[in-house]
């Protein structure tokens, strides 16, 4: 696994932020004097998902339990962390794990250390809407209905009346 | 049936406004009724009075004739005395020429008295006539005047009535006319309104309509599609 394979299964921003919480928390433990196996206690604090990312990242350094000499190393994984950049997606419905790494796929195309902040707005009926480093595209099916609608708005008034 | 309020407010002033006329026309004739029975009274006094003053004169004629009858009598009865004691001192021619002569003056006497009364019922007959007259033309004199007064003043009050009736018709006319149109044009404005509201509804149906009639699937590929065509756009690249 290269060094930033690792990353490339952090997929959203809240998955970064519990990756975060778990590495600084994992920094601390490395300065206790009783130290109980790292995957015990965190098991019962994080995600599956957060814990198959740290076990790859110990792994991918060959840490088995990690030791206070550890605390630099994950501490520049935080700062490669802080590098990523956000696509912020608008979608009409909660995304499915697949689809989810399916659009993560596509968008790492676009910019190699991105991450997804996925919402979720049902009023926009589907399609949508991109921002992304200050860039904002609506693509999406509420305002093309209120475009078509606005465009043939006499035509579709008379037919009322 | 619902009354427009501003109609009604209409109509419930000019109710007001012909209540208003007629009072004052009532009003008029009673007064009108009242000048007409002063002076009927007026007349029946004057009547009266003329009465009373043609009977006061008849009767110091009356005085007056049995006053100078008196007075004939006395004068004759004296002179008659006065020749009794002559009769016994002259002779009879002078007797018989005395007494003709006051066989004479007392038929003066008697003529002048029935022609002074005869005067005083001529005079007092005159003056009844006069009166009569009077009356009468008086009696006319008010009927004229008061026909004239009533017939101005229904002339007078047929024209206000009418021209009120024309005044008030203009104007309910102009009210309904400006109610009409802001009838009109609240009518338009609403529909306008409603027109608006049913297009809101059947965009917000349409949308939803849209909405459910699309898979998961089809909404996935919508975001994916958006995606890349963002990309060939080459918008995201160019960031």
């Amino acid at each position: 696994m290269s060094e930033n394979a690792y990353f490339s299964s952090v997929r959203t921003v809240s998955e970064k932020e519990e990756l975060v919480s778990a590495l600084d928390h994992l920094i601390e433990t490395t300065y206790q004097t009783i130290q109980l196996p790292w995957k015990q206690t965190f098991s019962k604090l994080y995600s599956q998902k957060t814990i198959q990312l740290l076990e790859g990242i110990l792994q991918s350094f060959n840490i088995t339990e990690p030791t206070s000499k550890d605390a630099q190393t994950f501490g520049n994984i935080l700062k490669v962390l802080k590098t990523f950049k956000v696509l912020r997606l608008t979608t009409s419905f909660e995304p499915s794990e697949a689809f989810l790494t399916k659009l993560h796929t596509f968008s790492k195309t676009i910019y190699i250390s991105i991450l997804l902040d996925i919402i979720v707005d049902p009023t926009i009926v589907g399609g949508v809407v991109l921002e992304f480093e200050g860039l904002h595209e609506d693509y999406t099916l509420n305002t093309l209905i209120d475009m078509a609608f606005e465009k043939r708005k006499e035509e579709i008034k008379q037919l009322l009346g | 049936m619902i009354i427009d309020p501003l109609i009604f407010i209409i109509l419930s002033a000019t109710s007001i406004f012909i209540s208003i006329a007629f009072f004052v026309l009532a009003n008029s004739y009673a007064r009108v009724l009242k000048d007409h029975h002063d002076k009927e009274k007026e007349l029946e006094n004057y009547k009266k009075e003329s009465e009373q003053k043609a009977i006061q004169l008849t009767e110091e004629a009356r005085g007056k004739a049995l006053q100078i009858i008196e007075e004939a009598h006395s004068s004759a009865s004296k002179m008659l005395s006065q020749a009794g004691q002559l009769s016994e001192k002259s002779d009879k021619d002078s007797l018989a020429q005395v007494q003709s002569m006051l066989k004479s003056q007392q038929e003066n006497l008697q003529k002048t008295s029935q022609e002074l009364l005869a005067a005083y019922k001529s005079e007092i007959q005159k003056l009844e006539e006069e009166n009569i007259n009077t009356v009468k033309s008086m009696t006319n004199d008010i009927k004229m005047q008061s026909v004239a007064e009533m017939e101005t003043f229904k002339n007078l009050m047929e024209k206000e009535t009418v021209d009120s009736q024309k005044e008030v018709e203009k104007k309910v006319n102009e009210e309904y006319q400006v109610v009409q149109q802001e009838l009109q044009k609240h009518k338009v404005e609403e529909f306008g309104k409603i027109d608006e509201e049913v297009y809101k509804v059947l965009q917000i149906i349409s949308k939803e309509v849209l909405g459910k009639s699309l898979t998961l699937e089809d909404k996935e590929e919508m975001v994916f599609k958006a995606l890349q065509a963002a990309k060939e756009k080459g918008d995201l690249q160019n960031v």
